[in-house]
Formats: structure tokens, C-alpha cells, sequence
């Protein structure tokens, strides 16, 4: 049994002493080694909280006409925010933006009315230099996103890096990744 | 009771109060409330933990003691018992009126264990206790304890503190998450509980008041933290209110009854969980209250009435509509504002949640006023005493809810000779055929008790026989009399003696078969009613085959002889095979019976000694007794059982309390069989749990010479021990059960599986999820500080302002883990634990009959591989592969002498085997060979054994004795060598224990394996072998066959406290895992397997054996690509560490809310949105 899981919700930070709740964002990302090649995927999450706006949205894709959010009727609300969740969002790799090499979006309606949207976008660098600097950063101006690095074995993270927020104008959520040395042959 | 005897006990207890003994001196009823200031106040008792110093309040029917609390001479006082503060009811009896003598001195019956309020899954922290009113006034007498709430189990501090509130932590989740921060003491809530015990009463009523400490503050409750947290997780808080209830341990030797499931508690629990309640709702039994019963004339009972100012947490769990959750969920049961939930029963512990916390708290204002109302809480409980049926605290009960009643009056009698039956007692079961009731017959056979009117059945309850039911009807204001018949058991009848004619000490164990038509079918569920009270028949567990009887055994009942003979009941008209064994050194007999009813059928039988253990001694080093609350074996039944599984150095371990069985080895005669050596087993509740011996009894102290344990590091309990025994090299320490989830020491202190290893640990502003819901506070961790006492990095330097004390930007708080290799022993083989459990589990070579997840189908690990979970450590460790690991390190040769601050050698690490028996019948397996000398009992003093033992000359065995020898050196010796060792392992066996093959091992690892083939119960195998560097061997043998019916199975899981707070996270969508289809079982029966010790090979010319160094393993994951290690065991042994800045595996968590349940690696954001897109719409 794990339990932590129970405290992940703790980071929403903004949400805490808020009366009303704005759309909250965040970025996840995690770096592995696929095949020799450099592998990124990056979701970007959006939540749009209970509301007018939510209904007026849901209602529009709700074709059953039932309060809910069927797999078909999800997709199709999904393909159309999806661009929203991403805003300007780019990857950099050493200074230099990617381009995804695959994306998917989902939506779900939550239970206390609020609306999720997620979008999963993949980066393929073809062979995995030594050592590469990967930058998370939104261009546009959300009130808040905050954003969390993470790397899979083999790969090695040089350098810690701090979830936190994303702001437009800052570095972004850097991480420095690094192969591990090839042990000597015998 | 039945009616006349009580009347009668009242007026003898009467006219003796009036002469001044034990209880009242006055001649009117009267309640008291004082200190207890000598001995011959307090009640006494098998389970007594009273002491000077403590609360007593009494009245004319019944006694209880409260503990004392907060500080005395300048230290806290935790809790004697199994909680962890003072302050708790600890003693209860009802009042006697002649003094009953026992080898201890008792005077009394008690046989409670400890009973406090908690609040959700917090516990007060008293800071004192003081008498309210004397009760001279003709009044009631009161108690009252104050203080403030705190955890008795480290690892739920966060989420206490987010859903009681109890501590400020603001508005900032950082503080509520990082470690540094949680000690804060901003509390917020103070508690107060009131004892309360009238004249004539006999029950006390218990007051718990929480109040708001704000002053001009309003308190939520839940914390709004607490709330966002419940929210993001999808969780309506709107109907959510904290649980308030309490923690009863009854302690074993009370069997506890729930009013509509009987004494089926456990099972009845574990059924409700499958209904799988949504949130707000917590899942557990919903009771009017709880009994517990002994054939001790006690039983106790916790009872809620209703109340209009407090809301029951079950009658206010709804949903949308209005409807009751539990009502839905259990159909047919009543729910009401005194129902209590009953959410958790492990071991001997249990609790029920009764009332919900208000939403808010007002302000308290000027905390010199009294508090006004709307700024506290208060509920009331009922803890009545009874004569030791249900039925003498269910009277009790009727009567504080004002229901009508009418009277039940009665006989038992058994059915063939119309004689009085004593002991027996009827289950009532209501219309609904729920169980009610219990009422117990007197030595005359009578019986008595209350019922509120309705039509009943009745079942009389003869062990081991139950009757078929008898209807009744109770009328309001009537009396109703019923005559009940007794079935009437079988009897047999068992004389053993030796080859020479001597007679033997032995055990006998009865086996059934089940009918072919009932193959497959639980045996609960048929064969015995557990909710009647009929005791639980163990299965063979072996699947069922209709055709085969040899796989649809069970045992039918044990029985030991201490003198050669003893007498078993069983139920009549059944064939039956009678064993009778005498531990792995004897044959084992078998004969068949078929016993009638009120008959006796005589069993002579010889058991031979077939196998040679001169100069080694066997003995049991961790066993519980009476004196243990979780254990109900009376002391001398304990000593006749070792003695009758031939054990023959029984350690008495009991938790926190000294015990020696001497006297009553002496007092039997069982001194050519069996000796004994006083231990002690500290029980922490989070920090593992270690024995001690021998050590010293203090006759003087209530606890005979325990200790406190709480918020103390390991290296204290060690010294402590040492310091209660004969110092280093004389007393042992044992870690027992290392793994064994909270109560494993290696488990809690997280030493790595691979590397034996406990990393220190670090903490940001609070981003390691890890850390909060880890084991935590002063006795698991210490700030890394320099000289100065400021707090440092690994690098030593400062991590804080030194001015302020705040932290810099962009640093973190390091801590140094308290875990203390200082120990002496590894219990790697416990009684509790199938031989599955022993070795780091594998990925098995065939996955017939697993019950894999889909999505790991396609990337399993190879066949082989230690398993891994999701957070890279070995999924399901074993104890013989940290001791392995440990013995390749280092430091298990060499300790710094707090003395000089210098290196100094030490003996590595003992391997032991022992039964952590709790029953009279699980005694003796597994068990430790000692070589010794001499395997004559009596000719041995404690600290001969404990010296053999701390050498390292030990066995481990459930059944096979395994010798090995390195030229002429024996299990414990080192030897030096020069390329070239003959290595000899001579294997022995009793017939019925089935031997089939060996493994060598060389610093760890399998060297040679070899089919072992007995004959005349003998196998050697010897072998020539190079040998290059300084190398420890070990052999282990294994057999096949089950050693039921002499070995008795485990076929009940253990309900462990994580299991319980698992059930309590369930509405929370938490838990489950990957890995479960591969976990290793918790039930089976014992195949034979046994371990050496090992002996040291020098072989590399130096002086002294130099370790191996751990080798360089990992643990492979479900779906993950197989990586070779990228570091290379460096040549001082020492796995080289991971370089600084690298990442733990465990400090990514997702982050955020929307994904309770993630399969896979949490770090994966790939898995992350495929949990999300499946949970979509």
C-alpha cells in the first residue's frame, strides 16, 4: 500500500487560501533512453474550474444529453482545448526548440463539476548526447503553471531541479541529464 | 452469573467491605477517586499494569485503574501497555470480596489491556492526571486527564495534522510536508477526559472534551488543507466529518463479542470491506458496542448512547439522497446515534469510532474562564465490568438505554448424565439468527441474563461441541426459564512413554477429515461456527481433491501432557488419526480412533528418540506467555507445551515485561525436560521489536525490569538491554523479525535489501513525498548539526543562517537515520512466516496460476530476478538475504568502542530460528540448536547458552538437524586454510521429516547443490573445494513434504496494522500495486528447511578473517528494461555510494491531484496520462 499519493495534492498551493478558483496549470515531464535515442514526454495539464464557463463548454460536446462526458464526447472536447493546455508551450534542447513527434489529449469532467484537460506531447532526439540541458518553458502568460522534471534509469539527473513555477521570460525548468560512465572492459 | 450467585457475592461482598478488605471501607455504597500510594491498592492481575503513582477509582461492585501522565521527575510517562502515552484505563476487575493469591502476588482478576480516546488516528498526549472529586461527598468519584493530541504512530503525523488540525501549520503546505517542520508545538486543540464512577454503578462513564486553544481564533476541522487535499482527490469534503472514538485493547485471553456477529469479529470485519463503501463513509462493522468475555469471571464491554448533542460518524454517513451508507451497504443492520464503527482488528488491538468532530470550533476566548459554548466538543462512552459472560455487561447496557427487558433464567445440563455442566454457555441469537448474546453457566450449571422481548434461539456452546438451537420468547417484565441440554463430547485418553518405559512429556494432536461433499469449501464456513465461539480447526492447506482424504485433513484439537498422559475432547461419531509427537528428535505415532459420545478411548503410545544432538541444546528464544497482552497462555501451560515439543532452553520474551518461567518448571517437574532464561522482547510500535536475555528481573517493578521504549533511538534500547542483562558479550540482542512490515526493524529503518545500507536522508522546503508518510521524529532521525549545533550538508557546511536559523536559499535540511547495527542476532526464520518468505522473493520461472496485471504481460523481468516495486527497492525482502548481505559488510566485524571512539572487532552477526509463539500450540518451530556440550537441560546456566549463542554455534530448524564442518572445524569457528578445505555437511531426521536437498554457500552465494538421500535417518556429503580469499560457508537444507499435522500450518493471514490503515485509505482510492500476484503467501504449511551458522574460511594470509564486501545486485521492475549496474563493488567492501546531486528514485512523485492510482512508475509521466485518460469521462 502506498500512501503518497494522498499528499501529491498538497503542491496545488494555489489553491489553498483562494476563494475562487482560477485554472490551474501544471507541466510534467519525463526524460529516458529508448532504444539509444533521447526520449521526452511532456503532459501538460489544465484544469478549468466548476462553473458557467464549464457548463457552456460541456454542453457543447455532450451530445447524449445525459451531465456526462461519454469517451467519444471526451475526445472530441479534449481535441479542441488541447491547444489551450499547451498556450505557447515549447522544449528546448541545449537552446534549441523540439518539435513532438507524437501527441494525444484527453478530457474528464470531474465529480465536483470541475473540467480536466491533458495533453501528452513526445520528442525524439535520434541519439542521446552525453550531456543535454532540457528546458520546460511557456511563452504565453498563464496566471500559473508549475512544472516537474523527472528521468528514468539509466539516465542520470546532474543536477537536481526544484519543481516550481514556469514563468513567461525565465529560464523555465531547466534539468541537466547525464549518461552514466560505461563501466571499463574486461 | 446466575442471578442468586450474584446476589449472593453482593451480600458477602457487603459484609466484608463493612470489615474494611480489599475495596470500600464504608458500609454504604460509595465511589472513591485517590493516588494509589501502596501496593495493596492496586487490583492485580494476569494483566495488571497498575502501579504507585497511578489513579484508582472504585466503588462497591467494580475497580479500574487509570495510569498516570505527563511529567514525573522531570520524564514523560509513556504508556505500560501496548499505546504509547499515559493516561490510559489500564486495570479493571469487578470487586472481590476475598483476595486471590497467585504465584505472583495478584490479588485481582484483571485482564484488560489498555483503553484511550482517539481522534481520527491521533492519541492524547496527557500533560497530567488529578482527581476532580474524591467522591466523599457521596458522589460520584472523577478522574481527569488533560493534554493535547499527538500520534502514536509516526508515520500518519502529516495526515493527522492535515485532517485534525490539531497543530498550526498555516496556510503553507511546505510546513505541513517537510519533516523539520512537524514537530512544530503550535497546538490547537487541547483534550480532556473525565473518569467518572458512581455509587452502585458498574460502569464508568468516560467524558472526552476537545477545545479550541485559539483564543480569538475559529478552528476547521478538517484543516482548509485538509480539505483542498480531500477535494483534489475527488472527495466530497462537504460530508465529511473526523471520526472520534477509541483504541480498546482487550488483550488476548478475552474473547471479544460484537452484538449481531458474535465472536466472528475478524471475518465479519474482512466481509465488510468487500462492500467496498464509498467515501465519506470508512469501512468497518457497525456494533451497538463491543464485549469482550473470559472463562476468567471478567469481561468488560464499551458501549455509546445517544446523545442529542453529538452526531454518531456511522448514523451521519449519507449520500446524496439522504440514505444511510451503512444501511445500504449491510442490509438488516440497524444504525443509530449509538452505533460505533468498527474499523480495524489486528492482533489483540482494536478501536470504534462513535461520534464526528464539529466542523468549526468558536474562538476560546480568555483560557482563564471556563470555555464557552460552541468553542469545545464533548462525547460520552460506557466502560462496564462484568462477571465474565456478555450477558453480565449487556445487562448493564439495557439498562443505561433505558430498554425494556425481561429476564432469562436457565440451566445447562448435559444430555446424558442430567449433571451440571460447568463452563459451558449459550450464544442468543435474534429473529434475524444474528448472535446477541453469550450468557455462562455457574459450577451448579445455572445461568442468567437480561434480553429485550422478542422471539430467540439458543445454542449451547460445550468445546467442542455446539448444540442444535432452542426457541424462546422473552416477555418486557417477565421471567422466562429455559432447560438446556449439553452435547456430550468424546474423550481420549493418551499415555506416552519412551523406549525405556519413562514416562513423556509430549504433545497430541487430533486430526479430522472432511467429508468428500465439502471438498473445496472453507472449513469455517462449515465445520466449526467461529461466531458461536467454537474454536478455529486448522486446515492442512492443501487444495482439496474429493478423491484423496490425505489432502482434506485438519486439526481437530492439541492437547499436551506434561507427565505422560493427558485427555483431549472431541466431537463423537468421526474417525480420527491421533499423533502424538515430541519434537523433531522423536518419531511421531499415529493411531486411528473412532471415540462415542460420553465415552473415553484409551491411546497408549512410545515414541522413540531417533535423533543424535549430542552437545547441541534446542531452544526457543522468542516466546510470550500470559504476561504479554497479546498472548494468553498461563504460565504454566507455557512451560508444559516447550517441554512437551521437546524444547529444551525456553527464552521468556514477553512484550515489555520481564517473566521466568523457573518457578513453575520446578513447580511441575519439568526439570530433567526443560530449562529456562528470563528475556524480555521490547515492543516499539514503529522501531521494530527486540529481545533481551538473559537479563535481570526487578521483582519490585510492576513491569519486572522493562523499559521505556518510546522516542528512543535504537542504540538507547540496545544499551538499555544490555545495562537490564549481564553487559556486551553475556546478553543478547536480538532483532526480531526484520522484515515483518511496522513491527520490522529493517523495514522501518529502510536498510536496503541489496546493499545493506540506510542512506541518510535529506528534506527540501517539503517536496519529498517519501519522507512524509516514512517512520519519523527523534527516534528515526537526527539533524545532521556541526559542533555548534548548527545544521550542515553533507559537506559540512551550514545549511542555515546562522543569526536567524532559517534556511538559505536553495539548501535543505540533511538527516542521519538513528538505525544501530549494535545488535547481536537476526531472527531470520519466525514461526509466523512460511519458508517462502525467507529469501528475497525471485520472479518464478513459470507463471501458472498468477494473476499478472495485462500490462506488465509483455516486460517481465527473467526468471530469477529479485523483484523491485515502483520505488526501485526489492519488492518483498527476506531475512536470510539481509543477514547474507550483512555478513559480506564491514561493519558486521567491527564497531567504534564508545569508550576510546576507536574500531574494536566484534562477533558478526548470529542467525536464530524461534516460534514468536503467542498459542499454546505453535510452540518450538522454528527452533535454534546451540552447541553446547551437552544436550541435558539442567546441566546449563543462562549465560552458558547465551555465550554458545553470541559465538555463533547455532542450527536454525523446523524439522531437519544439519551439521557442517570445514576439516575439523565446527558451525561458529574459524579456521585458517591454505588454497584447499574439505567441506562436510551431515544431515539427521526424524522419519516423518522429509529431506530432499542442499545448498552450499559461499559468502552468500550457491556454490554446490546436492540431492540429500537419508538413510537410517543419516546423509553426509563431503567435497574437496579451492578456496582463494577469506570466504564464510552456510549450509541450508529443504524437503518437500508438509510437516502437518506435527507442524501445524498457517491458514489464517496475519491482519497486520498496515492492513488496517490500508482498509482506512481504501475510500481514499489508495493501494494496490503491481506486484501483488507475485507477493509471497502469507498462509501455507511448513516444509522442512533448516540453516547453519557459518564457519570462517582464512584463507588470504592474513591475520583474521577479512569481509567479502557486498556484492554489486539489482532488483529488476514489471515493464521496466533490464540496465546493468553502473557501479562496481569497490575493494574495502563497501558499495560505492551514489554520488552526490544524483537523484533518489523516490523523490518524483506525480504532484498533483486526479491520479490516486498509478500503476507503474510514478515518475513516468506516460503512465501518469494513461491513468488519467482511463479514468476519463
Amino acid at each position: 500500500m502506498r500512501i503518497e499519493a494522498l499528499f501529491a495534492a498538497l503542491l496545488l498551493t494555489s489553491v489553498a487560501a483562494a476563494h475562487t478558483l482560477p485554472v490551474e496549470r501544471r507541466a510534467l515531464a519525463t526524460a529516458r533512453l529508448e532504444a539509444g535515442a533521447l526520449r521526452v514526454d511532456v503532459m501538460l495539464w489544465m484544469q478549468l474550474p466548476k462553473g458557467k464557463a464549464v457548463e457552456r463548454l460541456v454542453a457543447r460536446f455532450d451530445l447524449r444529453r445525459d451531465g456526462r462526458l461519454e469517451a467519444a464526447e471526451a475526445r472530441l472536447l479534449a481535441d479542441e482545448q488541447g491547444p489551450a493546455a499547451v498556450g505557447d508551450f515549447v522544449l528546448q534542447v541545449d537552446g534549441r526548440p523540439m518539435k513532438p513527434t507524437a501527441a494525444e489529449s484527453s478530457a474528464r469532467l470531474e465529480p465536483d463539476g470541475a473540467l480536466s484537460v491533458a495533453v501528452l506531447l513526445s520528442y525524439t532526439l535520434p541519439t542521446a548526447p552525453a550531456r543535454l540541458a532540457l528546458t520546460v518553458r511557456p511563452s504565453a502568460a498563464p496566471a500559473r503553471i508549475d512544472g516537474e522534471w523527472s528521468v528514468l534509469p539509466p539516465l542520470v539527473q546532474a543536477e537536481p531541479a526544484p519543481p516550481g513555477p514556469l514563468r513567461p521570460g525565465t529560464p523555465g525548468l531547466v534539468v541537466r541529464v547525464a549518461l552514466p560512465p560505461r563501466p571499463p572492459a574486461p | 452469573m446466575a442471578p442468586m450467585k450474584r446476589f449472593l457475592a453482593a451480600l458477602l461482598a457487603a459484609a466484608l467491605a463493612a470489615g474494611g478488605l480489599a475495596g470500600c471501607s464504608e458500609a454504604e455504597p460509595q465511589a472513591r477517586a485517590r493516588r494509589v500510594a501502596s501496593r495493596g491498592e492496586l487490583i492485580g492481575g494476569p494483566s495488571a499494569l497498575g502501579e504507585i503513582g497511578d489513579f484508582v477509582l472504585e466503588n462497591d461492585k467494580i475497580r479500574v485503574v487509570i495510569q498516570d501522565g505527563g511529567e514525573k521527575d522531570g520524564k514523560e510517562q509513556f504508556s505500560r501497555g501496548f499505546g504509547v502515552y499515559g493516561g490510559s484505563l489500564i486495570d479493571a476487575d469487578r470487586v472481590r470480596p476475598l483476595p486471590e493469591g497467585g504465584l505472583e502476588g495478584q490479588a485481582g482478576r484483571d485482564q484488560f489491556g489498555e483503553m484511550f480516546p482517539i481522534f481520527f488516528l491521533q492519541a492524547m498526549r496527557p500533560d497530567g492526571v488529578e482527581v476532580v472529586a474524591d467522591g466523599a461527598d457521596g458522589g460520584p468519584a472523577k478522574v481527569r486527564v488533560h493534554g493535547t493530541a499527538d500520534d502514536f504512530l509516526s508515520m500518519t503525523k502529516a495526515l493527522n495534522q492535515a485532517i485534525i488540525n490539531s497543530n498550526d501549520v498555516g496556510t503553507n503546505p511546505l510546513k505541513l510536508l517537510d519533516p523539520q517542520q512537524l514537530g512544530t508545538d503550535d497546538d490547537q486543540i487541547e483534550y480532556e477526559v473525565v473518569y467518572e464512577l458512581a455509587p452502585g454503578d458498574r460502569f464508568v462513564k468516560i467524558t472526552t472534551r476537545m477545545t479550541n486553544r485559539l483564543p480569538d481564533k475559529e478552528l476547521a476541522i478538517p484543516s482548509p488543507l485538509g480539505s483542498t487535499l480531500l477535494r483534489l482527490l475527488q472527495i466530497d469534503t462537504a460530508n465529511f466529518r473526523v471520526p472520534l472514538g477509541s483504541v480498546l485493547l482487550f488483550g488476548a485471553g478475552n474473547e471479544v463479542f460484537a452484538p449481531g456477529y458474535g465472536y466472528d469479529v475478524r471475518f465479519a470485519l474482512e466481509d465488510s470491506f468487500a462492500a467496498q463503501l464509498p467515501f465519506p463513509a470508512l469501512p468497518g462493522l457497525l456494533v451497538p458496542g463491543l464485549v469482550s468475555t473470559s472463562d476468567n469471571g471478567i469481561s468488560y464491554g464499551f458501549f455509546a448512547l445517544p446523545d442529542p448533542k453529538v452526531e454518531s460518524f456511522p448514523n451521519h454517513r449519507v449520500d446524496e439522497d439522504g440514505n444511510n451508507l451503512y444501511e445500504q451497504a449491510y442490509p438488516g443492520v440497524d444504525v443509530d446515534e449509538g452505533s460505533m464503527l468498527l474499523p480495524f482488528l489486528a492482533s489483540s488491538f482494536t478501536g470504534v469510532f462513535y461520534a464526528q468532530a464539529p466542523e468549526k470550533l468558536a474562538p476560546r476566548g480568555d483560557a482563564a474562564k471556563p470555555a464557552p459554548e460552541g468553542s469545545f466538543f464533548e462525547y460520552t462512552t460506557y466502560f462496564v465490568v462484568g462477571d465474565g459472560d456478555a450477558a453480565s455487561v449487556l445487562d448493564t447496557f439495557y439498562a443505561l438505554r433505558g430498554e425494556a427487558t425481561g429476564e432469562l433464567f436457565g440451566e445447562i445440563r448435559d444430555a446424558q448424565t442430567v449433571s451440571a455442566v460447568e463452563g459451558a454457555s449459550i450464544i442468543v441469537y435474534d429473529e434475524k439468527n444474528r448472535p446477541v448474546n453469550q450468557l455462562q453457566a455457574d459450577a451448579a450449571g445455572n445461568l442468567g441474563g437480561r434480553l429485550p422481548p422478542g422471539r430467540y434461539t439458543a445454542r449451547v456452546v460445550r468445546q467442542p461441541m455446539l448444540s442444535e438451537p432452542t426457541a424462546f420468547t422473552i416477555e418486557a417484565g417477565e421471567r422466562t426459564y429455559v432447560a438446556f441440554g449439553a452435547p456430550v463430547p468424546a474423550r481420549v485418553a493418551v499415555q506416552i512413554t519412551d523406549e525405556s518405559g519413562r514416562a513423556l512429556p509430549a504433545k497430541v494432536t487430533v486430526v479430522g477429515t472432511v467429508d468428500a461433499a465439502k471438498a473445496g469449501q472453507p472449513l469455517r464456513k462449515f465445520l466449526f461456527d467461529l461466531a458461536a465461539g467454537q474454536h478455529w480447526r486448522t486446515s492442512d492447506v492443501v487444495a482439496d481433491e474429493a478423491g484423496d482424504p490425505s489432502t482434506r485433513r485438519y486439526i481437530e484439537a492439541i492437547e499436551f501432557a506434561a507427565d505422560g498422559q493427558t485427555m483431549v475432547d472431541v466431537r463423537p461419531g468421526r474417525e480420527y488419526e491421533v499423533f502424538v509427537s515430541r519434537g523433531p528428535e522423536y518419531t511421531v505415532q499415529r493411531v486411528v480412533v473412532t471415540p462415542e459420545a460420553g465415552r473415553t478411548t484409551n491411546v497408549a503410545s512410545r515414541l522413540e528418540r531417533v535423533v543424535d544432538t549430542a552437545g547441541w541444546i534446542s531452544g526457543d528464544f522468542h516466546v510470550h506467555a500470559q504476561p504479554s497482552l497479546d498472548a494468553e497462555v498461563p504460565l504454566e501451560r507455557r512451560v508444559i507445551t516447550g517441554a512437551a515439543e521437546g524444547v529444551e532452553y525456553l527464552v521468556a520474551t514477553d512484550h515489555n515485561f520481564v517473566t521466568d518461567y523457573r518457578p513453575y518448571i520446578e513447580r511441575l517437574g519439568l526439570e530433567p525436560w526443560v530449562n529456562s532464561m528470563v528475556g524480555i522482547e521490547m515492543t516499539t510500535l514503529e522501531s521494530g521489536h527486540f529481545n533481551g536475555f538473559p537479563v535481570r528481573r526487578d521483582v519490585g517493578e510492576v513491569t519486572k525490569g522493562s523499559f521505556e521504549w518510546s522516542l528512543q533511538t535504537p542504540q538507547t534500547i540496545f544499551d538499555a538491554i544490555r545495562a537490564q542483562g549481564y553487559g556486551r558479550g553475556e546478553t543478547v540482542v536480538q532483532v526480531n523479525h526484520p522484515r515483518d512490515s511496522i513491527m520490522g526493524y529493517f523495514s522501518q529503518y529502510e536498510l536496503d535489501a541489496l546493499d545493506a545500507v540506510v542512506k541518510p536522508k535529506t528534506a527540501t522546503a517539503g517536496l519529498d513525498f517519501g519522507k512524509v508518510i516514512d517512520p519519523s521524529g527523534p527516534a528515526f532521525y537526527r539533524l545532521k548539526t556541526n559542533a555548534d549545533g548548527v545544521a550542515i550538508d553533507d559537506k559540512g557546511a551550514p545549511v542555515v543562517d546562522v543569526a536567524t536559523g532559517e534556511l538559505l536559499p536553495g539548501k535543505k535540511f540533511f538527516y542521519d537515520s538513528t538505525f544501530s547495527d549494535d545488535f547481536d542476532a537476526i531472527e531470520i526464520l519466525n514461526g509466523g512466516m512460511p519458508v517462502a518468505q525467507i529469501h528475497h522473493t525471485r520472479m518464478p520461472a513459470s507463471l501458472d496460476g498468477l494473476d499478472l496485471p495485462e500490462e506488465f504481460a509483455e516486460t517481465l523481468p527473467e526468471a530469477g530476478a529479485i523483484l523491485c516495486d515502483e520505488d526501485d527497492l526489492v519488492a518483498f525482502p527476506g531475512a536470510v538475504d539481509d543477514w547474507f548481505n550483512l555478513l559480506n559488510h564491514p561493519r558486521a566485524y567491527s564497531r567504534i568502542d564508545p569508550a576510546t571512539g576507536e574500531p574494536a572487532p566484534r562477533r558478526p552477526y548470529v542467525a536464530v530460528g524461534n516460534s514468536d509463539s503467542h498459542h499454546d500450540d505453535d510452540i518450538g518451530y522454528p527452533r535454534t540448536y546451540v552447541r553446547v556440550g551437552t544436550d541435558d537441560p539442567a546441566k546449563l546456566d543462562e549465560r552458558t547458552v547465551a555465550r554458545a549463542l553470541l559465538e555463533g554455534r547455532a542450527v536454525l530448524t523446523n524439522g531437519p538437524f544439519v551439521e557442517l564442518f570445514v576439516g575439523d572445524a565446527q558451525i561458529g569457528d574459524q579456521v585458517k586454510a591454505n588454497g584447499q578445505i574439505e567441506v562436510r555437511v551431515v544431515v539427521r531426521a526424524a522419519p516423518w521429516i522429509d529431506v530432499r536437498r542442499a545448498t552450499l554457500y559461499a559468502n552468500g552465494e550457491a556454490v554446490e547443490r546436492f540431492t540429500v538421500k537419508l538413510e537410517d535417518g543419516v546423509f553426509e556429503w563431503k567435497k574437496s573445494r579451492p578456496v582463494a580469499r577469506d570466504t564464510w560457508f552456510v549450509v541450508e537444507v529443504e524437503g518437500d513434504r508438509s510437516l502437518f499435522p506435527v507442524v501445524k500450518p498457517v491458514d489464517i493471514p496475519p491482519f497486520l496494522l498496515n492492513d488496517a490503515f490500508s482498509q482506512l485509505a481504501g475510500p481514499l482510492n489508495l493501494g494496490g500495486g503491481p506486484l501483488t500476484a507475485l507477493e509471497p503467501p502469507r498462509v501455507g504449511y511448513f516444509e522442512p528447511f533448516a540453516i547453519t551458522n557459518p564457519i570462517w574460511v582464512d584463507a588470504d594470509g592474513t591475520d583474521g578473517f577479512t569481509p567479502p564486501g557486498v556484492p554489486a545486485r539489482q532488483c529488476r521492475k514489471m515493464g521496466v528494461e533490464a540496465v546493468e549496474p553502473s557501479m562496481e563493488v569497490a575493494r574495502d567492501g563497501l558499495r560505492e555510494a551514489p554520488a552526490a546531486g544524483l537523484m533518489s528514485p523516490r523523490r518524483f512523485k506525480p504532484s498533483f491531484g486526479g491520479f490516486p492510482r498509478i500503476k507503474g512508475d510514478v515518475r513516468d509521466v506516460r503512465a501518469i496520462f494513461d491513468h488519467f485518460s482511463s479514468h476519463a469521462h
